[in-house]
């Protein structure tokens, strides 16, 4: 046989192995498809709000006509002690849980969660997918710093996170208060793991009367009054997308370094509805589900999908150091310097 | 029918409280792999700071407890035995910020005392030409001030009805014998109304101790602590939440609401405050001649500061795009629009006013059962009744769910309640008993037994007796107590946060979930639609003589 020959065969075989796996990945997906039906729900415990999930649940009821999804919504804690006494019970009510990554892995690693690949996952960045298996990440935040622009003139703007040790700024900042976890955590353990800004600088941002709210949306509405000047570690979503138009407010990614988390779904351990489950997190991964979930303002991490934030908004962002494995080991050692600098 | 009464009234309040305390003796959650321990108690106590928190705490709750009460007192006095003009109005206007949530007033008052954007800030401000602000909301005096103006309607309530109810030929012999009216007020009023007040008092007291809302939203940014935020972090503070601690730091409470009682009964034994007896009486009111105007001028000034101010704030909040920026620009109804189209939101008024109707009712009448046993009859086991009829209220709101949770979520068929209205209307009732006995108390202690002991020595059978003398009387204490229940199971919110499901939201849990999503004008402008049902509700139980407010003569 000469090489010519061996060519078309090898051509002729791949696309064989093409068309088979075309043909049993659907036939795969119109099992689980037909067997979701068959189970007629999905039951998802979300931390993220109504606004942001109801449209993803409306467009999946409306491509999979037949499945309802019924949502509660809480706080993370909330509703994994929900999940957990639900699992000690014996009596598994939820199938898909969804919130902040830390939150979601962790509790996953706690044992509630079943490992899940989507092949939608294929169609994201490497670095946003979790290779255990335990989260599927579909959409992201961005922090940085958001300014009252009645009180900030674009000249004395803030550029940098190292800029707001200036004493100038004493009374005047706002964050989320970093004990509970949250953007506030986030912010603290990305400035301390920072080579250029680390330990130091947040021994000087202590200086500085810091308000500390309890929310993140309490923190923005402070700032958006005006009665705070920047909010550190403030949303781009919630300062552009979500503010409304008399707010005066600007969302500035500092040169130093903005940071992203990601928002997750994981599907919990002896769901009574798998199949659906499945479903509903493969749709919130493919393309529309991606582009519902952007246009909440979300920003989504699947690969093409447009952002109403801009297609470069993820540029320049670092993922959160909380947010990954070695971020996650080191947490209590990050909560002991919080509670040394911070709250002595 | 006693013995059955106690059984039931233990079961449901002793049952999840149990768990909770099994939880706090284990290694992990009840149904985990876990083993005995104390570690958590060892935990709790073995922290010094546990200890100045407590302090700290029975210093601020004492303090709100003590300026409440002056301020109801002080009202309850003036509509009901004044001759002050308006009292209707006076009444209204005390009564009415009790039927706002209570983190929406918080929020008000965040606004008008904020130091840099608070209104009343920036007004003072302007007028004395002042350069730093008077008033920092984040502060011990504002969480101080805070807390008393939003506890102070409530423990009105409380004692209004009694203050009513009082044989005013008491207070007339003491002036006939030549006391002043100051005198009789502190000689013959106070004492004789010494059980609700303090009954009140104690509530107040009580319900401080386990209040998370006030000292998180504004203690935690200005560094004030009290214990209940050691609970909070416990709780929310860390991954996963530490439970077991939380329940055994909770054991305080317990111990400390068992010391009130204690008190109260050492300061109350072997004193009769029966004021409604055989005696036909009539009310009174002192005349207070032009004195009259200067107080209705005190009535209107607390009145703009404590009701008018925060509820502008919130009518101001509701039409405005962004909470705080009064631009005119910035004028709309879009979160009025918002709740109107929300159908989650008609679910969850639906089903709180379902569920805070009949747990009303139900604790009412559960309440007026443990109340009438432990006032009136020889039953064995009433102190111990009277004492688990508080122990609801020695454990914060959050946990208590949790110990529902863990409680009822094992229950076998065909008693399976988790998920559904059922377990919430349980949560009610536990979380009601303590509030209901104490209306129920504080109304059967005002009744002579001579009344139901004539009739017996006539020849009534103690149904009957029971039937036409003391159910009658109780009826406006009753209706009132339901109507006060109604209202505190629709702000609820701590003892539901981890038993509702898809389709038993409450209000209460979906205007926490609009406050966490940053979307107070839409909370307020639910607040607003809220209210007019309360007011129309209210105008309703006036009608019907139900709060016992309606008399103004």
């Amino acid at each position: 046989m000469n090489g010519k020959w061996f060519a078309a065969l090898l051509f002729i075989l791949l696309w064989v192995c093409v068309i088979f796996s075309i043909f049993s990945a659907s036939a795969i997906s119109a099992e689980v498809e037909a067997k979701a039906r068959a189970e007629g729900r999905v039951v998802l415990y979300s931390c993220p709000g109504r606004e942001n999930v109801e449209p993803v649940v409306k467009e999946f009821e409306r491509q999979h006509p037949g499945i309802k999804v019924q949502v509660s919504y809480g706080k993370g804690s909330q509703l994994q002690e929900k999940i957990r006494s639900e699992a000690r019970a014996g009596r598994p009510t939820t199938d898909v849980h969804s919130c902040g990554w830390n939150g979601l892995y962790q509790f996953g690693l706690e044992g509630y969660l079943e490992k899940y690949q989507s092949p939608q996952q294929n169609y994201f960045d490497p670095a946003t997918v979790d290779k255990s298996g335990l989260t599927l990440s579909h959409s992201a935040h961005i922090y940085g710093l958001v300014i009252n622009t009645r009180w900030v003139g674009a000249e004395e703007s803030p550029r940098s996170w190292s800029e707001l040790a200036d004493p100038k700024w004493k009374g005047k900042l706002a964050i989320q208060d970093p004990r509970p976890g949250g953007g506030g955590f986030s912010w603290f353990v990305q400035m301390l793991t920072d080579a250029n800004l680390g330990e130091n600088y947040l021994r000087k941002m202590a200086q500085q009367k810091i308000f500390f709210g309890r929310t993140n949306d309490l923190v923005h509405s402070l700032l958006a009054r005006g009665e705070y000047f920047v909010h550190i570690a403030g949303t781009e979503e919630r300062a552009t997308t979500e503010a409304p138009r008399s707010a005066p407010v600007k969302f500035l990614k500092p040169r130093d370094g903005a940071f992203y988390t990601r928002i997750g779904l994981g599907l919990v351990k002896n769901a009574p509805h798998p199949n659906a489950a499945k479903l509903y997190i493969d749709f919130t991964l493919s393309e529309a589900g991606q582009k519902t979930v952007a246009d909440t303002g979300y920003l989504p991490l699947r690969k093409g999908v447009p952002s109403v934030l801009g297609p470069d908004a993820l540029q320049g962002a670092k993922l959160a150091v909380l947010q990954t494995e070695e971020g996650i080991k080191r947490e209590p050692e990050f909560a002991k310097k919080l509670k040394e600098i911070f709250f002595p | 029918m006693v013995g059955g009464l106690f059984l039931v009234v233990a079961i449901i309040v002793l049952y999840p409280v149990l768990m909770l305390l099994y939880g706090s003796m284990r290694s992990s959650a009840p149904g985990d792999a876990g083993f005995f321990t104390l570690q958590n108690y060892f935990d709790a106590y073995g922290d010094r700071e546990t200890y100045r928190l407590f302090l700290n705490t029975f210093f601020i709750v004492g303090a709100v407890t003590l300026l409440s009460a002056v301020v109801a007192i002080f009202f309850a006095w003036v509509v009901t035995r004044t001759d002050t003009p308006y009292r209707g109005a006076i009444t209204l206007f005390m009564i009415v910020p009790f039927f706002i949530p209570s983190i929406l007033e918080v929020f008000a008052w965040a606004l008008l005392l904020s130091p840099r954007t608070g209104l009343i800030n920036v007004f003072l401000s302007w007028l004395f030409d002042l350069q730093e602000p008077p008033f920092n909301i984040y502060s011990l005096g504002g969480l101080i001030w805070t807390w008393t103006i939003t506890s102070a309607p409530t423990k009105f309530l409380l004692i209004v009805g009694a203050f009513r109810a009082m044989d005013s030929s008491l207070e007339e012999a003491a002036l006939t014998s030549g006391s002043s009216h100051a005198g009789a007020f502190a000689r013959i009023t106070l004492p004789l109304l010494a059980p609700a007040i303090l009954a009140a008092s104690l509530l107040t007291f009580v319900r401080g101790m386990e209040s998370f809302e006030l000292p998180v939203i504004l203690g935690l940014p200005a560094g004030i602590f009290v214990f209940t935020n050691k609970i909070y972090e416990v709780l929310e503070f860390g991954f996963p939440p530490r439970y077991g601690l939380a329940t055994a730091l909770a054991v305080t409470l317990f111990l400390m609401t068992a010391m009130m009682i204690f008190v109260q009964r050492r300061i109350l034994r072997e004193r009769s405050f029966a004021i409604i007896s055989g005696k036909g009486y009539r009310p009174m009111t002192i005349s207070l001649g032009r004195w009259r105007y200067f107080i209705l001028a005190i009535c209107a000034v607390y009145f703009l500061i404590a009701t008018v101010l925060p509820l502008s704030q919130l009518v101001l909040g509701s039409f405005f795009e962004v909470f705080g920026i009064y631009d005119w620009q910035a004028l709309t109804l879009h979160h009025y629009r918002t709740i109107f189209d929300d159908p989650l939101v008609w679910q969850s008024i639906k089903n709180s006013f379902l569920l805070a109707s009949a747990a009303a009712l139900l604790t009412m009448l559960l309440s007026f059962g443990v109340a009438y046993v432990v006032t009136k009859t020889s039953f064995a086991l009433r102190k111990t009744l009277d004492l688990i009829s508080w122990v609801p209220w020695t454990v914060p709101g959050l946990v208590l769910s949790l110990g529902m949770l863990w409680a009822y979520i094992r229950l076998p068929y065909p008693f399976e309640i988790y998920g559904t209205l059922w377990i919430l209307l349980i949560a009610f009732i536990t979380n009601g008993i303590p509030l209901g006995v104490r209306l129920a108390n504080g109304g059967l202690a005002q009744i002579s037994d001579e009344l139901e002991e004539s009739a017996w020595v006539h020849g009534a059978t103690w149904l009957y007796a029971f039937r036409t003398i003391t159910l009658k009387l109780m009826a406006p204490v009753f209706f009132a107590g339901t109507l006060i229940l109604f209202v505190t199971f629709m702000r609820a919110l701590g003892p539901v946060i981890l038993l509702y499901g898809h389709g038993t939201e409450l209000l209460s849990i979906t205007i926490f979930h609009l406050w966490q999503r940053g979307e107070p004008g839409t909370v307020c402008a639910l607040s607003m639609v809220l209210l007019a049902i309360f007011l129309i509700a209210l105008g309703a139980a006036r009608l019907m003589g139900a709060t016992g407010v309606h008399d103004q003569r």
